[in-house]
C-alpha cells in the first residue's frame, strides 16, 4: 500500500471526533450576537485604522499610526493604569460591601426578605443623570455628609468628597453593588446552609467557615460578579464625568469624549479597541480561578 | 450578640448608603421651596401634576422596551450560558470573554456603531430601525444578552447534573427535563438576569439617544434632554414616580407570585 | 409547571400584542411629516407650542421631534451621507453649524426662500447663505452675591477676575464640550495675548485656575453653583437667570472685555425631500410670535429686528437676554472655523494639561 493509502486506512479506523452538541446550542446566541453587536462594533473600530479626515469622518489610507500613538505615550498609559486602578477598587468595594448583605438576603427568614430584594435594586431605577444629582446635598462641602461629621466633631473642615477621584469611586460602588449583591445572593443561596453548620459543630470560628467553607463554594460567584462589577466600573463615563468634575481622566471618559463632542472616531475607537483587549485578557485570565469544573480542553 | 449587631449594623449602613440619593430625590420631588435644596423647606405635591405627558409616553416607551429586552436576553442567554458551563469545545473562555464584551464598551461607542450599522442594514433591506421600537430593543440586547448569560452562569456553579440524569432515567424527555428540572433550579439567577437586563434597559440613555427619537423616545432620554435646561421640580417628580411605582410592582407580584417562588428559598 | 408554562408563553404573546400594537398606533403617513433634529426638554416644548402646533393647524404638516445634543445630530447626518437624512430640519449650535457646512450636510436658504430672513440683525445671518440664527444669548460670568460679600471679594468686571487667588477651590470651569467652555476658552486665550489660533496659550492660563470642578453641561454645573460650593464660573445667561428665578443668590454680568455670543441655528438638510415644507417652517421659526415665545420662555434674545420697540417696554424680561442692538455691541463673535481647526488639538492640550491633575 502507499503511504496515503495507509494514512487514510489509520482515519477511519480512529472515532471521529464530534463537535461538542453544546457549541449547536451556543450557536443562535452567538449569531444574534455577532449581528447586533460584533458586526456594528467591528465596522467602528475599523475605523480605527485610519486618520481622522474631519468631524465623524476618515481618510482612505490605512495606518496604525493611532495605535502607535496611544502605546507608545505615557499619558495614555497612566490613563489605562487609571482606569484599571478605579476598576479594582471598586470592584473590591463591591465585594467586601456587597457579600455581607448577599449573605443576610441569601440566609434570612424574614418575610422582609422580598423587600430589601427591591431596595437593592431600587438605586437602579432612578436614571443615572439624575442619581448623580442626588449626591450633591450629600457629597458636597455644604452637603448632608459634612454636616454629620462637623457636627459630631470628627473631622475639623469639610472634607471633599465630590469633584474627585473619591466621589467616583463613591458612586461607582453605589452604582455596581446591586449587580454584585444580587449575583451572589443566587450564588450563596445555593449553598447550603448545613454545610456551615457542619463546621462550626466541627468548631471552627464564624472567620474560618467563611474563609474555608463559604468563600471556596461561593468563588465563582465571587467571580461572575466581579467580572461583571469589573467591566462595567471600566466602561463607566457618566459618573466619572459628574461626580469626578472631570478630573479623573479613565479611558471611558476619554472615549465618550472623543466620540461625542470631538468626533474624532479613530482616536476614540483606538481606545475602545485596547480597552476591549486589555478586559478581554483579564477576563479570561479570572475566568482560569473557576473551581470545581474542567478547564476548556 | 455583638456578631449579630455587627451584622445589623452593617445592613443599615449599606442600605442607607445605597439609598440615599433616592431618598434625596423623593424628599426633594415634594418640596416647594428651591429645587435641590436639602434639607426641604415646604411640603407640595404640585410637582407631580406638573409632570409633562410626554414623560408618561416616554415612561410607556421604555416601560415596553425594557420588558421585551428582559425577556429576549433571558431566552438567548439561558442556552448560552448552559453552553458555556458545560460544553468543552475549543475556545469556550474565548467566547465566554466576547460575550461580556459589551459591558466593557462605553454604551456610547455602542450606540454610535449601531446607528452607523442601521444604515448599512437600510441600505441593504429598506427597513429603518432608527427611531423603532425594535431598533431600540435591538440596541438594549446588546447589554441585555451578556447579564442574561452573566447572571446564570454565576448560578450554574455546583448544579448537580444528577438531577438532570435521574429525571431522563424515570422516562423524561430532554425537553421535559429542561423545563422542570434546568429552569425551576436556574429560576433565581434566570430572574437576576432578567432584573438586570430590566433595570439597565429603563436606564439606557445613548443607545437610546443614537437609536430612539420622534415616537419612540425613552424616559431616560426625555430626562437627559429636559435637565440640559433646567432642573425643574417635574424631573425629580418622575424619577420619585418610577421608584414608588415599582415598589408598588414588587409588593403585588409578591401578593400574586411570592416574590420568594420567583427569588427561590433557601435549599 | 405546566402552569408557569402557560404563564411564560401568554406574558410573551401579551407582550408581541403590545408591541404589534403600537405598531398599527402610530398614524398612517399620509401627510407629509418633518423630521426635525432639535434639543429637547424646554427648548423643543417652545417650539411645539409656539411654531409647531400654529404650523400644522394651518398647513396639515405633521412634526416630529428627534431631541438630543447638536453633536449627536451632527454625527448621525455625516453618517447618513449619501442616504435620506435623519432630518429633514436641524437646529444646531453656531459652531457646530461651521462644522456641519464643512461636512456637507446642509442646504442653503435665501431670502427668497425665507420672507423673514430681512427682518434679522446682521449678526444671525449666515455669510454662505446656510441657515440662520433663531436666538441670541451670551457666556458671561455667574457669580453668587452673598459668597463675594461674605468673602469681601468685589463683584467681578473682567474675565480676569476668575483668576484671583481669593476663589482658589470655589471656581467651576466649564470644560470644552459645552458653549460656555468655548467662549472661555477663547477669553484665556485674549489675556494671554493670543486668538482662536493659539489653544496653547488659553489653555496654560486655565490650568492656573485652582478650580474645584469641570462641569462637562449645564446639568452639571447648575447643583455646583446651587449648592453655594462653587461661588463663580462663565455661564449663560439664559441657565443663570433661571437660578436667580428660583432663589439662588446669583448675578449674571457681561466682563468688560465683552461677553461672547451664543446662537442656535436652524437649517434645512442637503438632501431633505421635503425642502418646501421644511423651509416654510423655519421661517415661522423666525417669526415674530416664536421668537418672542423664547424670549418670554427660556428665555433667549430674538434675532427679529422687529421685536426691539416691545422688549424695550418690558425691562424685567429683557435683562436677562441681548435684546438691543445696544446689548449686541457688548458681545464678541468667535471665528468658529479657525476654532474647529484646532479643536482637537485644544482637547488634548486640556486632557494633559487640566484634566488628569
Amino acid at each position: 500500500m502507499s503511504a496515503t493509502e495507509v494514512a487514510r486506512l489509520e482515519r477511519s479506523r480512529r472515532p471521529r471526533r464530534r463537535a461538542d452538541p453544546w457549541l449547536w446550542i451556543l450557536l443562535p446566541t452567538l449569531a444574534v450576537f455577532g449581528l447586533i453587536f460584533a458586526a456594528p462594533l467591528a465596522d467602528l473600530i475599523l475605523l480605527s485604522f485610519h486618520r481622522m479626515s474631519g468631524p465623524a469622518q476618515v481618510s482612505a489610507a490605512y495606518t496604525l499610526a493611532n495605535y502607535r500613538a496611544f502605546v507608545t505615550d505615557p499619558f495614555y498609559l497612566e490613563m489605562l493604569l487609571r482606569t484599571c486602578g478605579l476598576g479594582l477598587l471598586v470592584t473590591l468595594g463591591c465585594l467586601v460591601v456587597g457579600y455581607p448583605v448577599a449573605y443576610y438576603l441569601a440566609r434570612t427568614p424574614s418575610r422582609w426578605r422580598g423587600l430589601a430584594l427591591f431596595l437593592v435594586i431600587a438605586p437602579l431605577l432612578v436614571s443615572a443623570i439624575v442619581r448623580n444629582i442626588g449626591w450633591f446635598p450629600l457629597l458636597s462641602q455644604s452637603g448632608a455628609v459634612n454636616w454629620l461629621l462637623l457636627k459630631l466633631g470628627l473631622i475639623a473642615a469639610p472634607l471633599t468628597l465630590i469633584n474627585n477621584f473619591t466621589g467616583v469611586v463613591i458612586g461607582l460602588i453605589h452604582a455596581l453593588l446591586p449587580f454584585m449583591i444580587l449575583t451572589l445572593t443566587t450564588v450563596i443561596q445555593r449553598i447550603e446552609g448545613d454545610l456551615e453548620e457542619a463546621a462550626a459543630n466541627l468548631g471552627a470560628g464564624p472567620m474560618q467557615t467563611f474563609w474555608r467553607v463559604l468563600l471556596p463554594l461561593s468563588l465563582p460567584g465571587v467571580v461572575s460578579g466581579s467580572l461583571l462589577v469589573f467591566a462595567m466600573a471600566i466602561s463607566a463615563y457618566t459618573t466619572p464625568a459628574i461626580l469626578g468634575g472631570n478630573r479623573v481622566l479613565v479611558m471611558a471618559t476619554y472615549i465618550a469624549q472623543q466620540f461625542r463632542t470631538v468626533l474624532n472616531y479613530p482616536a476614540g475607537g483606538t481606545a475602545a479597541a485596547l480597552l476591549l483587549l486589555f478586559a478581554a485578557v483579564l477576563t479570561v485570565l479570572a475566568l482560569q480561578l473557576r473551581t470545581g469544573e474542567e478547564r476548556a480542553p | 450578640m455583638i456578631r449579630w449587631l455587627a451584622l445589623r449594623a452593617t445592613l443599615f449602613v449599606v442600605f442607607a448608603f445605597l439609598l440615599a440619593p433616592v431618598i434625596i430625590i423623593v424628599v426633594v420631588s415634594f418640596n416647594g421651596g428651591p429645587i435641590l435644596s436639602f434639607p426641604p423647606t415646604s411640603f407640595t405635591t404640585q410637582w407631580y401634576a406638573l409632570i409633562k405627558p410626554s414623560f408618561y409616553s416616554a415612561l410607556y416607551v421604555s416601560l415596553i422596551v425594557a420588558s421585551c429586552t428582559a425577556l429576549l436576553s433571558v431566552a438567548f442567554g439561558l442556552p448560552a450560558a448552559l453552553a458555556l458551563s458545560r460544553g468543552r469545545f475549543f475556545g469556550r473562555d474565548a467566547l465566554n470573554s466576547i460575550l461580556l464584551s459589551p459591558l466593557v464598551v462605553p454604551a456610547l461607542v455602542t450606540g454610535v456603531a449601531l446607528y452607523q450599522y442601521s444604515l448599512s442594514f437600510w441600505d441593504l433591506t429598506h427597513v429603518a430601525l432608527g427611531g423603532t421600537l425594535i431598533g431600540l430593543i435591538v440596541g438594549h440586547l446588546t447589554f441585555g444578552i451578556p447579564f442574561g448569560i452573566r447572571a446564570i452562569l454565576a448560578g450554574h456553579a455546583r448544579f448537580e447534573t444528577a438531577l438532570e440524569e435521574a429525571a431522563l432515567n424515570l422516562g423524561a424527555t430532554p425537553l421535559q427535563t429542561f423545563w422542570r428540572v434546568t429552569v425551576p433550579i436556574l429560576r433565581p439567577s434566570i430572574v437576576a438576569g432578567g432584573i438586570f437586563a430590566f433595570v439597565m434597559s429603563l436606564d439606557d440613555v445613548p443607545i437610546a439617544l443614537f437609536m430612539g427619537g420622534g415616537d419612540a423616545t425613552t424616559l431616560p432620554v426625555q430626562i437627559f434632554t429636559t435637565v440640559e435646561f433646567d432642573f425643574g421640580g417635574d424631573v425629580m417628580a418622575v424619577s420619585a414616580l418610577i421608584v414608588g411605582a415599582s415598589a408598588v410592582l414588587m409588593l403585588l407580584l409578591d401578593r400574586l407570585i411570592g416574590l420568594e417562588q420567583l427569588f427561590g428559598g433557601r435549599p | 409547571m405546566r402552569v408557569r408554562v402557560g404563564r411564560f408563553f401568554w406574558g410573551t404573546l401579551f407582550l408581541v400584542v403590545i408591541l404589534a400594537g403600537s405598531y398599527a398606533a402610530a398614524p398612517a403617513q399620509s401627510s407629509v411629516t418633518l423630521q426635525i433634529g432639535c434639543y429637547g426638554g424646554a427648548f423643543t416644548d417652545v417650539e411645539q407650542r409656539f411654531v409647531a402646533q400654529p404650523f400644522t393647524a394651518r398647513t396639515g404638516i405633521k412634526i416630529s421631534w428627534v431631541n438630543g445634543n447638536p453633536s449627536d445630530h451632527l454625527a448621525k447626518l455625516i453618517a447618513s451621507r449619501g442616504r435620506p437624512a435623519p432630518y429633514d430640519i436641524v437646529y444646531l449650535d453656531d459652531d457646530i453649524e461651521a462644522e456641519a457646512v464643512t461636512a456637507g450636510v446642509l442646504g442653503k436658504s435665501g431670502p427668497g426662500d425665507l420672507p423673514n430672513l430681512k427682518f434679522l440683525y446682521p449678526q444671525a445671518i449666515n455669510k454662505d447663505g446656510y441657515g440662520p440664527a433663531l436666538n441670541f444669548y451670551s457666556t458671561g460670568i455667574a457669580y453668587n452675591v452673598e459668597k463675594f460679600k461674605a468673602a469681601g471679594i468685589p463683584a467681578p468686571t473682567s474675565w480676569a477676575d476668575l483668576w484671583d487667588p481669593r476663589l482658589a477651590g470655589h471656581v467651576a470651569v466649564p470644560t470644552l464640550d459645552n458653549t460656555m467652555g468655548h467662549a472661555f476658552l477663547v477669553a484665556a486665550e485674549h489675556l494671554a495675548g493670543g486668538d482662536e489660533s493659539t489653544p496653547e496659550k488659553g489653555i496654560d492660563k486655565i490650568a492656573q485656575i485652582k478650580a474645584q470642578s469641570y462641569p462637562g453641561s449645564s446639568p452639571m454645573l447648575d447643583p455646583l453653583l446651587r449648592s453655594g460650593d462653587v461661588w463663580i464660573a462663565p455661564w449663560l445667561n439664559g441657565r443663570t437667570w433661571g437660578l436667580i428665578g428660583q432663589g439662588v443668590p446669583l448675578r449674571f454680568v457681561l466682563p468688560k472685555e465683552g461677553g461672547f455670543f451664543g446662537m442656535t441655528t436652524i437649517s434645512v438638510t442637503a438632501t431633505t425631500p421635503h425642502r418646501k415644507e421644511a423651509l416654510a417652517f423655519v421661517n415661522d421659526v423666525l417669526g415674530p410670535l416664536a421668537q418672542l415665545g423664547m424670549a418670554s420662555e427660556i428665555p433667549y434674545g430674538p434675532t427679529n429686528k422687529l421685536l426691539a420697540g416691545i422688549l424695550a417696554a418690558y425691562p424685567d424680561m429683557a435683562k436677562k437676554f441681548p435684546s438691543s442692538p445696544e446689548d449686541l455691541a457688548k458681545l464678541k463673535l468667535i471665528n468658529w472655523n479657525v476654532f474647529h481647526q484646532q479643536y482637537s488639538h485644544a482637547v488634548d492640550l486640556w486632557n494633559r494639561k487640566i484634566a488628569s491633575k
